[in-house]
């Protein structure tokens, strides 16, 4: 007989964990304050930064459960790709971020995992947007008053 | 000073709801238990009424020497009674004993004049500038506060006003005796309870309190009962003075005698009520209403249409702009079969004649049969209900006589060729329709078109009140017997025969044992199911209907049965629609605990303001513009008027509605006579565009008739006791799934409770053991359960302090669904539904990948939607 395939060993009815998840988005969100990138664009890759690669990685698992891994890859693409340097204040939030996602990551089911790190990419996004929008506002404000 | 205040009631009850509204009463709780909660607000302003109405009784009756500065200061009091209660901390104390979490708050607690003395000096500071005469009567404040502070006690009075350094006037003792009768009635779960609070006091022991209670709320013929009741107790010197759902409180002198239900006088009452708000003041909807469509039941109310001439005039009116009753040329290869038939046995007998000559006879022939069918179902709703069985075979003949004599008679067909006529119904048999054709042809008038559909039309409504004699003459009144059996509803005050014939009842059939048959019940209220419900009553189709066991299709048999009362309901609800048609929706506007007489008055002022609205807000059902003035804060629930007052409807909708009204009327082609100048109008568009330019205005008569179509809404106030809204459209788009629409009606229920404050249900009927837990309850679907975390929902309610928070939220996703949508970024027909689960973010970059998006916008929505800030 064939073996039963078994599709999720996690209890699916887990309650949604938005507090964290929050937690995470308000990390991640403070630590792009800290990277101007060469060129402005304002396409979702390139408003995200290094916040969109981290996701990325911790979704597919690159280094396990090291964060310190993760915040140092971050890093290395943060030097490369933005106008101003990482200080230790946005480090402390990439770490903290990213050790909220690992510790979802062990409590979740693979699939509400990706949930969340789907619910976290849009909730930065969403707030970036927000605060490009109201500066642009502001801009204009200025421009109209002068 | 004081009556001039007085006879400005409206502007300081507008004052008063004004300062509640920037405390925010209408969103802190006031009273609450396991079953219904009020709002500081609601709760307020009933006791405020209440007073003033127990002091009016008391001053009818010449039992307190009323003076107007009395009469504001029981308003005042009543009004400022539970300010103390707007606190943080007893608010939170509430909410933490509702959660489960703390004790039930003190009820005396907040009567510390601490709490509320910063209240009443804010509000006597508004007071005072609006009304700049009060600043020379300060000493109503200060009795005020120690009528407030001591509500409820039984310390001695004199004693205690020995803090406030003076002795309470005699007024501030009677509003303190008065307002607190007051709250306690408008406390009460049950509206027994408030008929058995012991009236101990100087001068409200004068006083009894009794009760009029029904066991449902059906809806429209509960209004017509509750109001006779409240007739029967007015005729024996009561007062009613508070409004339950399903009951009315009395007030009257303690020695009055609480009347027994005279059930003759009840009936006709009823009766008599149902004939004037039906008969005599809607023979066009009921004429509308009674028709019910040629392919399925053709008379689907003949109750209605017999009821009187006018209505049978009205009738025939109607049925002759049913495009069925207009001839139709068509070629014989656009005929259906059974036409085909029809057409090659009229070809037969004409034959030597050109073609069109043929189609012509053939288009006014079917036109013609289609008109008889109409009649003949009459005949045979009349032969139907008779009960009596014996007399019904007389009575065909005698109705078959009738018709044939005046179809005879005016028409000039000998009677011999009606006579050989088939059965004439939908299903006659294709062979057979000739017979009619030929007698038809023998009218001299068949000649001349227009001389015939006068003189066809004539015969049809001549035949049409023969029947009705009959009618009246042979079936017994259906009002009379909806009355009788409306009775049974009574629960008190209860007639001791009428129990012991109950008993009676129940000791034969205990005794007898059972029949062995069973009672089919009503599938809707539980009483002796008598009827099929025609499709037409329960929405459009009754194959999956809610009442019906899931997965059966309705057969033969197997057909949602109903109750007598629950039949005529519906088909009652149909002749408050314009159109004549069922209710697309049913909303039930029902006061928190029970409502008093301002608060009536106010409810009365604003349906009326929303019925009669001329353009001055948006169409009830239009969502996404009320969803826009939310938002922007443009519009007040107290005063129901726009900060930014323009045309809420635009030139397409008016020249729309100004068309249909048109058709209506049957003035296509010139509607000059709807305006009142001389200018040429051929549609809707022309006039509406006059409008626009202000060239003209329309006639008062046609001007309701254009902003009910625009409005299609009909709220049924007949008692005080709570509305019946019903609406004739729906809020949906086309091919709109009923779930998203789900998202839109509970906008629309959350509004109408925050225009209201009240809470709105939806549904059929009510029973007296049901919740209101809040405003309004969300929808139970499983698609819609992230409605419930959103806004804080408990038991399935949107409770009282998240109600503006709720509308916000809904006002936010609508408006999100629609840019959207217009930016061509929608998720299709079920965008409400994707946005309820979906990212903000993802919402985002989905409008932004469009350039017609505007994303400032939807980023302002998507705001609202996430915190409701």
């Amino acid at each position: 007989m064939r073996k039963p395939i078994i599709m999720e060993k996690m209890v699916t009815d887990q309650a949604w964990p938005t507090e964290e998840i929050d937690a995470a988005k308000e990390s991640l969100y403070k630590y792009l304050a800290e990277y101007l990138p060469e060129r402005w664009v304002y396409t979702k890759h390139a408003i995200m930064g290094p916040v969109g690669k981290l996701l990325a990685i911790i979704g597919a698992s690159k280094f396990g459960d090291n964060v310190d891994s993760y915040v140092g890859y971050i890093v290395n693409i943060h030097s490369q790709q933005s106008k101003k340097h990482l200080t230790v204040e946005g480090m402390e939030n990439l770490k903290k971020a990213t050790s909220v996602l690992i510790r979802l990551k062990k409590s979740s089911s693979e699939r509400a995992f990706l949930k969340i790190l789907n619910s976290v990419d849009y909730g930065v996004y969403y707030k970036k947007v927000k605060e490009i929008s109201e500066k642009s506002e502001e801009k204009k404000e200025v421009k109209n008053n002068e | 000073m004081y009556s001039s205040l007085l006879d400005d009631a409206d502007e300081l009850l507008d004052f008063l709801k004004k300062f509640a509204e920037t405390r925010r009463w209408h969103l802190k709780y006031s009273k609450f238990n396991w079953r219904v909660h009020q709002s500081l607000l609601a709760h307020s302003l009933n006791v405020s009424s209440l007073s003033y109405s127990i002091l009016d009784y008391l001053g009818e009756l010449q039992y307190v020497k009323v003076s107007d500065k009395l009469r504001i200061q029981v308003l005042l009091t009543g009004f400022l009674h539970d300010a103390g209660k707007e606190t943080e901390s007893f608010q939170l104390a509430v909410r933490n004993f509702l959660d489960g979490k703390g004790a039930d708050p003190l009820d005396f607690g907040h009567q510390q004049s601490i709490d509320f003395v910063t209240i009443i000096e804010l509000l006597q500071k508004g007071a005072e500038d609006q009304f700049p005469l009060m600043k020379d009567f300060k000493e109503i404040w200060k009795e005020i506060i120690w009528s407030v502070s001591q509500m409820g006690r039984r310390e001695d009075a004199g004693a205690v006003s020995q803090s406030f350094e003076r002795a309470p006037s005699y007024d501030a003792l009677i509003c303190k005796e008065i307002v607190h009768l007051a709250d306690m009635m408008m406390s009460k779960l049950m509206i027994e309870e408030v008929a058995s609070i012991r009236l101990e006091g100087q001068v409200i022991s004068k006083l009894k309190l009794t009760y009029s209670k029904v066991s449902i709320v059906r809806g429209v013929l509960t209004q017509f009962l509750h109001t006779a009741l409240e007739s029967q107790f007015i005729d024996s010197g009561f007062k009613p003075i508070q409004w339950f759902p399903n009951g009315t409180v009395y007030i009257g002198k303690a020695d009055s005698k609480v009347p027994q239900i005279d059930s003759d006088k009840l009936v006709e009452s009823i009766v008599k009520k149902m004939q004037d708000v039906l008969d005599k003041s809607r023979p066009r909807e009921m004429a509308k209403a009674a028709f019910g469509s040629l392919t399925a039941q053709v008379i689907a109310a003949p109750e209605f249409l017999f009821a009187n001439n006018i209505i049978v005039h009205e009738f025939w009116q109607n049925i002759t702009k049913q495009r069925f009753a207009k001839p139709s040329n068509k070629k014989p290869d656009e005929l259906t079969d059974a036409d085909k038939k029809v057409y090659q046995q009229i070809s037969d007998q004409l034959d030597g004649r050109d073609e069109s000559t043929k189609q012509t006879y053939l288009a006014r022939f079917l036109a013609d049969f289609k008109l008889l069918i109409v009649l003949y179902a009459m005949q045979k709703q009349l032969i139907e209900n008779v009960r009596n069985i014996e007399c019904s075979r007389m009575i065909e003949e005698e109705a078959t006589k009738k018709i044939q004599e005046c179809l005879s008679q005016i028409l000039e067909i000998p009677s011999t060729s009606i006579a050989t006529w088939p059965k004439v119904a939908l299903q006659t048999k294709t062979e057979n329709p000739l017979a009619i054709a030929k007698a038809l042809w023998q009218s001299p008038y068949y000649r001349s078109p227009a001389d015939w559909q006068k003189k066809f039309l004539e015969a049809l409504e001549r035949a049409t009140i023969e029947l009705a004699a009959l009618w009246q003459r042979y079936v017994p009144n259906k009002y009379t017997a909806v009355a009788l059996l409306l009775l049974s509803d009574i629960t008190h005050p209860l007639d001791p025969e009428s129990i012991m014939e109950t008993v009676e009842k129940l000791n034969k059939v205990i005794t007898e044992g059972k029949t062995g048959h069973g009672t089919p019940t009503c599938q809707r209220c539980g009483g002796v199911a008598v009827y099929e419900a025609q499709a037409e009553l329960f929405g459009k189709s009754e194959i999956y209907h809610d009442n019906l066991v899931a997965g059966s299709r309705v057969g033969g048999g197997n057909k949602i049965q109903v109750c007598d009362l629950c039949e005529f309901e519906e088909k009652i609800r149909s002749v408050f629609m314009t159109r004549g048609q069922e209710p697309f929706s049913v909303f039930y506007i029902f006061p928190q605990l029970a409502l008093s007489r301002n608060q009536q008055l106010d409810w009365q002022k604003k349906v009326d303001d929303i019925k009669y609205n001329l353009g001055r807000f948006p169409p009830l059902l239009r969502t996404n513009r009320w969803a826009e003035l939310i938002i922007n804060g443009d519009i007040s629930p107290f005063s129901l008027s726009l900060v930014k007052p323009e045309s809420s409807f635009s030139e397409k909708e008016l020249a729309w509605a100004i068309q249909e009204v048109a058709n209506d009327e049957g003035l296509e082609g010139d509607l000059s006579s709807m305006i009142d100048h001389p200018l040429e109008a051929k549609d809707g568009k022309a006039v509406a565009s006059y409008l626009r330019q202000g060239k003209c205005k329309l006639k008062k008569r046609f001007e309701e008739k254009v902003y009910e179509t625009i409005n299609p809404m009909e709220p049924i106030y007949l008692s005080p006791n709570f509305i019946l809204l019903l609406t004739n459209g729906t809020v949906a788009d086309r091919d709109e799934p009923e779930s998203s629409a789900a998202v839109k009606w509970l906008f629309l229920r959350c509004l109408l409770a925050w225009l209201f404050n009240a809470t709105v249900l939806g549904g059929d009927l009510v029973r007296e053991e049901e919740a209101m837990l809040g405003y309004t309850t969300i929808p139970s679907n499983i698609v819609l359960k992230p409605l419930a975390s959103k806004f804080n929902t408990k038991k399935g309610w949107i409770i009282i302090p998240e109600l503006e928070n709720s509308l916000k939220k809904l006002s936010a996703l609508i408006l999100v669904a629609r840019e959207l949508l217009n930016s061509d970024a929608g998720y299709g027909n079920t965008t409400l539904l994707r946005l309820l689960n979906e990212e903000p973010g993802r919402v985002l970059i989905r409008a932004t990948s469009r350039k017609q998006a505007n994303p400032k916008k939807i980023l302002s929505y998507l705001d609202i939607w996430e915190d409701g800030t």
